[in-house]
């Protein structure tokens, strides 16, 4: 099964000062980790939601919480209890907290497939993050119109591919506090507005957001814009 | 041989409580599938009545009723794989058609119900409806909920379980021990749930029992694992045991001291304290606390009690892991070793710990100081303090008669 897991800071956390880099390549090399990249801190992220047909952007993320998604990682494992192995043993486990969601893919038909990339990190400068509003009026995407979204988008260099999520009451949340490996049911963060799925973005700021405005999930939910981390030497 | 109506019956009830989970987890783990094994078991132990009317108590009822259940899976699986014309039922048909040696599927089914990725209350509902073939109204009736609340509980459990990739497995060694102790306290909630007095509620007693079958099972099943013979030892000392004496004619509860120790269960004690005995050697919480329950047990009356032994297990208890609940207790034991002066200090010393705020026993376990110091206005008012949050209405009761008993003195 596949799984992306949402590696998120904790005031709570107990930082190690060790590098993911050990973890990445352990898991590489297993050929458990697909890919992932860290993203750069919440502060720079702009929101996007359309209501009534009025494009809504503002700065920052779409609520203050105290946790926040500072990368993800796609993995491909047996089952949750290899995927919580993973998942424990990177240093955010301890230093901070980890999600795992397990992957819901959506088949949109044929010519939307996320596009190949060389390496383990997405070739998108953006990650656009869907969440769920519950205060904004009820509206299911047609797959229909995902779809074409996601054709105009390959085909404009705007979308690089996607991540489905099967619903927030599959989530588990991974942490090590004081040597004790915790796992709870539950998301990274306490909030209505739960992750429903996760986009690679390239362009600027202004095609991205163009382009994230025309989502059919922006009108009924909410589309955090976050840049990746891409010059990490 | 043909038997009778009452013997089907008698044998029927006793494969239940015995075999239930065992149907139940064969067919999951054949076919993975939740939801056909509940149809499968139900199916099965319905077909047994009439058909073992008829030919007879089969000599080993559990394979009966798996090879019963396990058709009842190959009928389904063959009519989804027509109707729906995929492949993906084959694979689940061929493990039905030749299925594993069982092993210890009462043991995986416990560890899967109780991961620790599943909601708590959805682990306790899962556990005693797959595990222990409680139904959803009786499990509902236990807990004082509705019984949609449970269905839904239980409903969500499922679903995790498939979406999440939830392994139907005892875990591997290396996380055995950790997801033994998510095992042992969803057991040890179920007993406590049980083990509260309940205004005659005798569904919250059967409870308890299941508690302490359950912990047979795991302590049986998992013979390396001194904590799961620590807990089954513990509940056994706690509970069974103690009983027959631990309500009054009128439901009234009866505190530990006051209790008559002719009505408790010898038997269950010697078999509690043989296990505590073996468990407490690793030293960990649960045979610790079977430690403790063993010196309350083995006292001939509450006045030849031990109380300076039972502070040393309080202390080493308490060396494991910080605890405000637990240092009460050790407070009551130091004021019962030492005198009340000492334990009215050591309460007064736990009273500002924010985790016992709304605790009714911080002002009770005063009260009791008090009144042994002869404070008999301090320890009236302090029993009225501990009355008003009491948890349920025969706590509350006891409080209220203490304060009664103050004022006929006074």
């Amino acid at each position: 099964m596949k799984y992306v897991l949402f590696v998120a800071t904790d005031p709570a956390g107990e930082p190690t000062g060790e590098n993911p880099q050990a973890w990445v390549e352990k898991w590489n090399d297993r050929g458990v980790r697909i890919e992932g990249m860290p993203l750069k801190p919440a502060a720079e992220t702009r929101t996007v939601r359309v209501r009534d047909d009025r494009v809504l952007v503002t700065d920052g993320p779409f609520a203050e919480t105290a946790e926040w998604i500072a990368g993800y990682d796609l993995v491909e494992a047996a089952d949750l209890d290899e995927a919580i192995a993973v998942a424990a043993s990177h240093p955010m486990a301890t230093g901070g907290r980890i999600e795992i969601r397990p992957v819901d893919p959506l088949d949109l038909g044929p010519g939307t497939g996320n596009v190949p990339h060389e390496g383990d990190a997405p070739a998108s400068r953006f990650l656009g993050i869907i969440r769920t509003d519950p205060g904004a009026p009820p509206c299911t995407p047609e797959p229909t119109a995902v779809a074409e979204w996601v054709r105009d988008g390959l085909a404009s260099g705007r979308f690089l591919g996607g991540e489905h999520l099967s619903p927030v009451e599959d989530a588990t949340l991974v942490r090590r506090r004081g040597g004790d490996l915790l796992i709870t049911d539950g998301a990274y963060t306490d909030v209505p507005e739960w992750v429903s799925a996760i986009f690679f973005i390239d362009g600027d700021w202004q095609e991205a957001i163009d382009y994230l405005s025309h989502c059919p999930m922006t009108r009924s939910g909410i589309a955090e814009l976050r840049e990746f981390w891409t010059d990490l030497s | 041989m043909k038997a009778g109506p009452a013997q089907v019956r008698a044998a029927l009830a006793e494969a239940y409580r015995g075999e239930w989970g065992v149907v139940f987890g064969t067919i999951v783990r054949l076919t993975g599938d939740w939801e056909l094994a509940e149809d499968c078991a139900q199916e099965a132990f319905s077909r047994a009545l009439p058909a073992w009317e008829k030919e007879g108590i089969p000599r080993r009822p559990g394979a009966w009723l798996v090879t019963v259940a396990r058709h009842r899976a190959l009928d389904v699986l063959r009519r989804r794989a027509t109707e729906r014309g995929k492949l993906a039922e084959a694979a689940a048909l061929e493990a039905v058609r030749e299925p594993q040696p069982p092993g210890d599927e009462r043991l995986r089914l416990v560890f899967t119900c109780c991961h620790p990725a599943l909601p708590l209350e959805s682990r306790v509902a899962l556990t005693l409806r797959a595990v222990s073939g409680l139904t959803t109204r009786e499990i509902a009736r236990a807990f004082l909920v509705g019984e949609d609340t449970v269905s839904q509980r239980i409903l969500r459990a499922k679903r995790k379980i498939a979406a999440a990739g939830i392994p139907y497995r005892v875990p591997p060694p290396g996380a055995r021990a950790e997801r033994l102790d998510g095992v042992l306290a969803v057991i040890y909630l179920m007993f406590t749930e049980g083990y509260a007095p309940s205004d005659g509620n005798t569904h919250r007693d059967n409870l308890a029992g299941e508690a302490v079958r359950l912990a047979r099972l795991v302590a049986a099943e998992a013979p390396g694992e001194p904590e799961a013979r620590g807990l089954l030892a513990l509940l056994l000392l706690l509970q069974h045991s103690r009983r027959a004496a631990r309500l009054d004619a009128d439901g009234g509860l009866v505190t530990l001291a006051r209790q008559d120790r002719k009505l408790w269960d010898h038997a269950l004690i010697a078999e509690g304290v043989a296990l505590a005995r073996e468990a407490v050697v690793a030293g960990g919480p649960y045979a610790l606390q079977a430690a403790i329950a063993e010196q309350h047990a083995l006292a001939p009356a509450a006045a030849a009690t031990d109380w300076a032994a039972i502070v040393r297990w309080y202390d080493r208890l308490l060396a494991l892991r910080a605890n405000p609940v637990v240092a009460l207790n050790r407070a009551v034991a130091v004021g019962m070793r030492d005198g009340p002066q000492a334990q009215l200090n050591a309460v007064d010393v736990l009273a500002t710990s924010k985790k016992l705020a709304g605790n009714h026993a911080v002002p009770a376990v005063r009260a009791d100081a008090l009144r042994r110091l002869g404070r008999t206005r301090e320890a009236a008012q302090a029993y009225r303090a501990a009355e008003a949050i009491a948890p349920n209405g025969a706590i509350a009761r006891e409080y209220a008669q203490r304060v009664a008993e103050l004022e006929l003195v006074d």
